[in-house]
């Protein structure tokens, strides 16, 4: 039988080693010690092993002292098709991740963009656990991405051969005036090495933001 | 009379209207050196340095040669010493420079820009590379994607699956990628059974490895990043015809959904997984 080790990060803090042997067993080491797998589920449906996934994410909150979110607060793809945004899936949304927190300001407010706009803005990222968004050097690790609060949308015009559009930024800012969403400034998104994008909080009210300049 | 030249106004203004926006012209497929110029001293670069190496590089991935990647042999190496740079980055240090500069936090969106330039230049080295790059195959393998792994064919063959097998000792990228989870994915494409890349005994056993990724218990580790491995393995496995392991995936599929409900995207991708190798041996 094979062996195969697949090396993992694990939780931004350690690297954690899978061991796969075969379809026997694995076990999981790194860190402060091993861990072993779980003892099994009591039956089938059970939900237990679902609640250790959301407490596996609460854990990450209170690691980096951010109000941690209640269990209600997380939905699986099934959970969100139950009451989705109309023209984003969960896939679109969660980041890749099989519990997210998606919002309902997020979803009524995407909703809200598309019928202001008449088009369906790409969403770049939307849900980002907290251990994704610390590795993401510098930013606040609470932000309201981690709360499936905020969206960003991707300003490549694909009418313009997928370059970046201020016109585009700028229908975004005017919807989001209209219907008081906070827009980050323009100057902040691109500040040092930042790439084009348009970010919006749903829970904040519009902040007259600095405009997007220098593409067409 | 009247309802004539109103009718025509009418005709001629959705004439007009109907008539597309002209396109703007596509950029040149230039490399200039800004592109690469932060890297001698990323935490030193300004904040104009970095603007236009973004620029330059952004430029790039959208322009003439946006599939194929530029062809002249200066600024193909170019193209690849951009990845490697890029990837090795440390941007604690870079923001923790700019902090100490400007005086001021750094805005939430300036953070993100490393991860969307880091997925963007991603799936541009993802687009143009081709065998002929086997020059770059160690950059490639270190820190390409999957897709462009698999570009570079039988000559990476077995380096591929020494990086599957092995940890990686290192990860790269704001996101964390791993060495080892790309090539696994790189694999996933040698697996579809038009790939000339391994030969049928090669494929099935492939297809044998990489369904023992899939916890015979059906139980995840964490909530991420054990999902991220597992789903890597499901898209690899779905590219492949081995009736061996679409019976694995539904097997494992099984036990999963007896732990965690129906529906939720990792069942879903194991359905979609085992009726794709399905339908592909139907065809046949």
């Amino acid at each position: 039988m094979y062996t195969m080790v697949v090396t993992e990060w694990w939780d931004g803090k350690s690297t954690t080693h899978f061991q796969f042997t075969g379809w026997a067993s694995y076990t999981c080491s790194g860190g402060s010690g091993t861990v072993t797998s779980p003892p099994p589920p009591q039956g089938p449906g059970t939900s237990s092993w679902s609640v250790r996934l959301v407490d596996n994410l609460q854990q990450q909150y209170e690691d980096r002292d951010c109000e941690v979110p209640t269990d209600q607060m997380f939905v699986n793809s099934t959970m969100y098709d139950a009451s989705p945004a109309a023209n984003y899936t969960f896939q679109q949304l969660a980041g890749g991740n099989v519990y997210a927190i998606l919002s309902e300001e997020l979803k009524f407010g995407l909703d809200q963009f598309v019928n202001v706009l008449d088009r369906v803005p790409v969403v770049s990222s939307a849900y980002r656990t907290p251990s994704t968004n610390s590795s993401l050097v510098g930013s606040a690790t609470c932000s309201s991405h981690t709360y499936g609060r905020a969206a960003d949308f991707s300003i490549r015009d694909p009418f313009a051969n997928d370059d970046f559009s201020c016109t585009m930024w700028n229908e975004l800012n005017a919807a989001a005036q209209l219907l008081n969403y906070f827009v980050e400034d323009w100057d902040d998104v691109i500040a040092g090495g930042g790439v084009p994008h348009f970010h919006v909080d749903f829970t904040r009210q519009w902040n007259n933001p600095v405009p997007c300049t220098g593409y067409p | 009379m009247r309802v004539v030249i109103l009718s025509s106004l009418l005709a001629l203004s959705f004439a007009v209207r109907a008539e597309p926006a002209p396109r703007p012209k596509v950029k040149p497929c230039t490399v200039t050196a800004d592109m690469l110029s932060v890297y001698r001293d990323p935490a030193g670069a300004s904040d104009q340095q970095w603007r236009a190496a973004r620029d330059a590089a952004l430029d790039l991935m959208v322009s003439e040669c946006r599939h194929t990647g530029p062809r002249r042999g200066s600024e193909r190496a170019a193209v690849f010493a951009l990845l490697e740079n890029e990837m090795r980055v440390d941007y604690a240090n870079v923001f923790a420079a700019r902090r100490k500069r400007t005086g001021k936090p750094l805005p939430e969106s300036a953070a993100e820009g490393p991860m969307y330039f880091q997925r963007d230049l991603s799936e541009f080295i993802d687009r143009i590379v081709t065998a002929e790059d086997i020059q770059y195959k160690d950059v490639i393998l270190r820190y390409g994607g999957g897709l462009a792994i698999s570009k570079l064919g039988k000559a990476v063959k077995s380096s591929v699956f020494r990086q599957a097998a092995e940890p990686a000792r290192s990860f790269y990228g704001v996101e964390m990628r791993s060495p080892q989870v790309e090539a696994i994915r790189a694999i996933g494409y040698w697996l579809d059974p038009g790939s000339p890349v391994l030969n049928a005994a090669e494929r099935k056993e492939w297809a044998q490895i990489l369904a023992t990724l899939l916890p015979s218990d059906g139980i995840l580790l964490d909530a991420e990043h054990h999902p991220r491995l597992i789903r890597t393995a499901l898209e690899a496995l779905s590219r492949s015809d081995s009736a061996a392991a679409e019976e694995s995936i539904r097997t494992w599929r099984n036990v999963y959904q007896n732990n965690y409900g129906r529906g939720d995207s990792i069942e879903i991708l194991a359905q979609e997984a085992a009726d794709k190798i399905k339908a592909r041996n139907r065809k046949r």
